[in-house]
């Protein structure tokens, strides 16, 4: 075969291929063997374009049918468009499935006007997608307000003035099913005045176009199905056609009963609330008007002040107050306490407020300041945002003239006393000693009769009786007022009394004073005052050993009494009122002596008391 | 001998420190010079196989590494595609489009338009993106937690101008 010859072959072949939807022949003629090189390639090249163009065909006939699904050769960069268009197109069909699950997430960015378009559709997808969730949720909505709500909705047919719409509610409201409600006239389902009121409002609002659309809001009474009367809340509105023409009501009525009666009786309340707090207000200013005069006119002084760490600042004090330090009110308020007074008083107050911020209360104290006897009230005032002690006020009364009156009072007593006692004492031994000593001497010369020697032994029985009462009566007329005492001081008197009572306990007794004698009446309270202490020691302590001293230095006399026994709770035994040990008995002569004492004492520790007094 | 030490992101550096005039951008030549002369030092070394093999490995560190740095991992799986779309568009690495995908079993074929890797190379025949296999497999790995293999069906090397990966857990 010539190459001419096979070049028409080749022409024949290739004639069909640039417009053929046809396949080309399966085999293509294989190149004969006598041919040429050249044309043998020129042949072999035809055969493989022919593949090609079959593949290329077959993959853009397969994607027009809608398969994507088919694989093109690996290794020839002639397929690379299609390929590309297969890949863009999968992905299409990709996205597309995502549209169709809801996701409207999806974008193209390739194949041009088709993108613009697809991307708008999904935009409108999702623009009315939104609208249906919209609606949707407002469907939801209303029906949720319908089904559940206590309100009662309704329509009412402008045309034939009947209900044509109640909902389920209304058997909540008013008793009625909806159907039994339906079935009532407008009139009938208001109370008459109210389907009155309603009507006019109707007619009113009818007349005006201006007010389509708006709302309505009245209230109004309607009948129950049980008789009773309710009131309600009633927002209607009138809805019109397209052509301007109202068609029909449609409103909510609301079951207001409770709150109308709430609101009569929050009325109620505050008008009783306004008389309350007018009168209130009468009152406190009646009770601001009495505090303030006693305030200004009590014999107390009275002073409040601010505490701040331990800063106490005057705010405001009476006169009586500002008088006590020489000053007026005006120069002692909105002052530090430390620059107002010496120190020693500052320091009284500092104590006094800090004990009584420390105990949260009230305390009440008597103190001896500027030769006065004070009684001071200090109250602490609690904050009430902080809860903190912030403020205090003060009550102080001069309780000097009281002190002064009872002090009298009991030296009047003690003198009384003295004197009956000293009478008493007189008596017992001027006329019972000598009468008993009398009956004695007769009955020794009785004794001495024969006649009476039968009865001698019950004369001597009489004797030593009377013996024991003329020891009594003298012992009884010297305690009432040792004549010792009188006669010869302190000292011998002490001296003599111990005498007796060594054999009891054992007494030291060291004493300085000497043959020193002072006021009569002094010289027994301090007599009195050790017999006590004594007294004290042999019934309660269990003692083996009591030291007492006394002394003089400087007009003042000093003693000093200490016993080894059990001693006591001192605090305790103060607070008690009724306390045995005639602690009080003791304190209240020391007083009288005008004198201080301290007292030291715990149990398992013995009693110690210091005592001075002015002569 | 001593185990060499586990990759750690923090081995990248501080790159805005560290090229304040420079910035954080280069040269897509500079990145395939890289890679090719690596691939080509590989190849003579161990072999094709291996070679590739090295490169999936890698490229499997590195998209673990760069999900759990870059990427918000707790999101569900079709928000996630869009966030991995929008992270390689921003990074230059390509465009993303996803052809198939079930979430159930994490069985993905996706394309990627412009690769970083292979766009614009001559046609061979062969697949070259064994380093994006890796990195595709690593980065589903890190959002999955489960084992991943990654395996691309075409190429600019097989004569097509998008590359398509076929992403499945490892049986
Ligand atoms: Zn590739």
């Amino acid at each position: 075969m010539t190459d001419s010859e096979v070049m028409r072959l080749l022409a024949m072949g290739m004639k069909q291929m640039p417009t053929s939807a046809e396949r080309p022949p399966e085999r293509p003629p294989l190149p004969p063997d006598q041919c040429s090189p050249a044309a043998r390639e020129v042949l072999q090249l035809s055969r493989e374009l022919a593949q090609v163009r079959t593949i290329a065909f077959d993959a853009v006939q397969q994607m027009s049918l809608g398969n994507l699904d088919f694989e093109l050769p690996r290794d020839n960069a002639f397929f690379s468009p299609i390929k590309d268009l297969q890949a863009k197109l999968k992905h299409l069909v990709w996205q597309t499935n995502r549209l169709a699950q809801g996701d409207y997430h999806q974008q193209i960015d390739f194949l041009g006007d088709f993108a613009t378009s697809f991307n708008q559709l999904i935009q409108s997808l999702r623009e009315r997608r939104s609208i249906e969730q919209e609606l949707e949720r407002s469907n939801q909505q209303f029906k949720l307000i319908a089904e559940n709500t206590l309100d009662v909705i309704w329509k009412i047919d402008l045309a034939t003035m009947r209900y044509n719409y109640i909902s389920p509610s209304v058997l909540g409201m008013r008793g009625y099913t909806v159907q039994e409600a339906m079935s009532q006239s407008v009139e009938e389902s208001l109370t008459p005045a109210s389907a009155q009121q309603a009507l006019t409002t109707l007619q009113s609002y009818l007349s005006k176009p201006e007010l389509a659309n708006l709302y309505v809001c009245d209230e109004y009474q309607q009948p129950c199905k049980d008789g009773r009367i309710i009131d309600i809340e009633l927002t209607a509105t009138v809805v019109f056609d397209a052509n301007g023409q109202p068609i029909e009501i449609v409103g909510v009525t609301r079951d207001i009963t409770r709150r109308k009666a709430t609101e009569t009786a929050l009325r109620r309340s505050e008008a009783n609330l306004a008389k309350l707090l007018k009168r209130q207000t009468q009152a406190n200013k009646k009770l601001n008007r009495q505090l303030q005069y006693f305030y200004d006119h009590t014999v107390n002084a009275i002073a409040f002040f601010d505490i701040d760490a331990h800063r106490i600042r005057i705010t405001k004090c009476n006169q009586r107050w500002a008088m006590a330090l020489g000053m007026t009110p005006n120069d002692v308020e909105n002052r530090d306490i430390d620059d107002l007074i010496d120190p020693e008083s500052s320091r009284m107050y500092h104590s006094l407020i800090d004990r009584a911020m420390a105990a949260g209360a009230t305390i009440q104290e008597q103190c001896f300041w500027r030769g006065k006897h004070i009684e001071v009230v200090l109250i602490p005032i609690v904050n009430e945002q902080t809860q903190r002690i912030d403020q205090g006020a003060a009550l102080v009364y001069d309780v000097s003239e009281r002190k002064e009156m009872e002090r009298q009072l009991t030296q009047i007593g003690i003198r009384i006393e003295t004197r009956e006692r000293r009478q008493l004492a007189a008596d017992l031994h001027d006329n019972v000693g000598p009468l008993l000593s009398s009956m004695n001497m007769y009955l020794s010369t009785l004794a001495r009769k024969p006649e009476i020697a039968p009865h001698a032994a019950l004369v001597n029985d009489v004797r030593d009786i009377l013996r024991e009462a003329i020891t009594s009566v003298r012992e009884i007329s010297n305690n009432l007022s040792p004549q010792v005492l009188t006669n010869y001081g302190l000292t011998s008197a002490l001296e003599l009394f111990f005498e007796t009572k060594q054999k009891l306990i054992c007494i030291r007794h060291t004493n300085t004073l000497g043959d020193l004698r002072f006021n009569e009446l002094k010289e027994i309270m301090c007599y009195n005052i050790i017999k006590e202490l004594y007294n004290n020691t042999i019934k309660y302590a269990d003692a083996t050993a009591i030291d007492l001293s006394l002394s003089q230095c400087d007009g003042k006399i000093f003693i000093q009494y200490r016993d080894n026994g059990k001693g006591f709770d001192l605090a305790q035994k103060m607070a008690e009122p009724s306390n045995n040990l005639g602690l009080f008995s003791i304190i209240n002569r020391i007083n009288n002596l005008d004198g201080t004492y301290q007292m030291d004492t715990a149990s398992g520790q013995g009693f110690l008391v210091n005592i001075e007094f002015p002569l | 001998m001593n185990q060499p030490s586990a990759f750690q992101w923090s081995q990248l550096g501080d790159i805005e420190i560290g090229r304040p005039n420079m910035g954080t951008q280069t040269h897509v030549n500079v990145y395939r010079l890289l890679q090719h002369s690596l691939r080509h030092v590989l190849e003579r070394q161990y072999g094709q196989a291996a070679s590739n093999d090295l490169f999936f490995k890698a490229g499997k560190i590195s998209g673990q590494e760069f999900c759990r740095h870059n990427m918000n991992g707790d999101l569900p799986f079709f928000d996630f595609i869009p966030h991995l779309q929008a992270k390689l568009r921003d990074l230059g690495i390509g465009i993303l489009r996803i052809e198939h995908s079930n979430p159930q079993n994490f069985h993905i074929t996706l394309t990627i338009e412009e690769d970083l890797d292979c766009s614009g190379t001559p046609v061979t025949g062969q697949t070259l993106c064994h380093y994006d296999e890796g990195f595709l497999a690593g980065i589903f790995e890190c959002y999955s937690g489960h084992e991943m293999e990654a395996r691309e069906l075409e190429c600019w090397g097989t004569g097509s101008q998008t590359c398509r990966f076929e992403i499945f857990k490892k049986s």
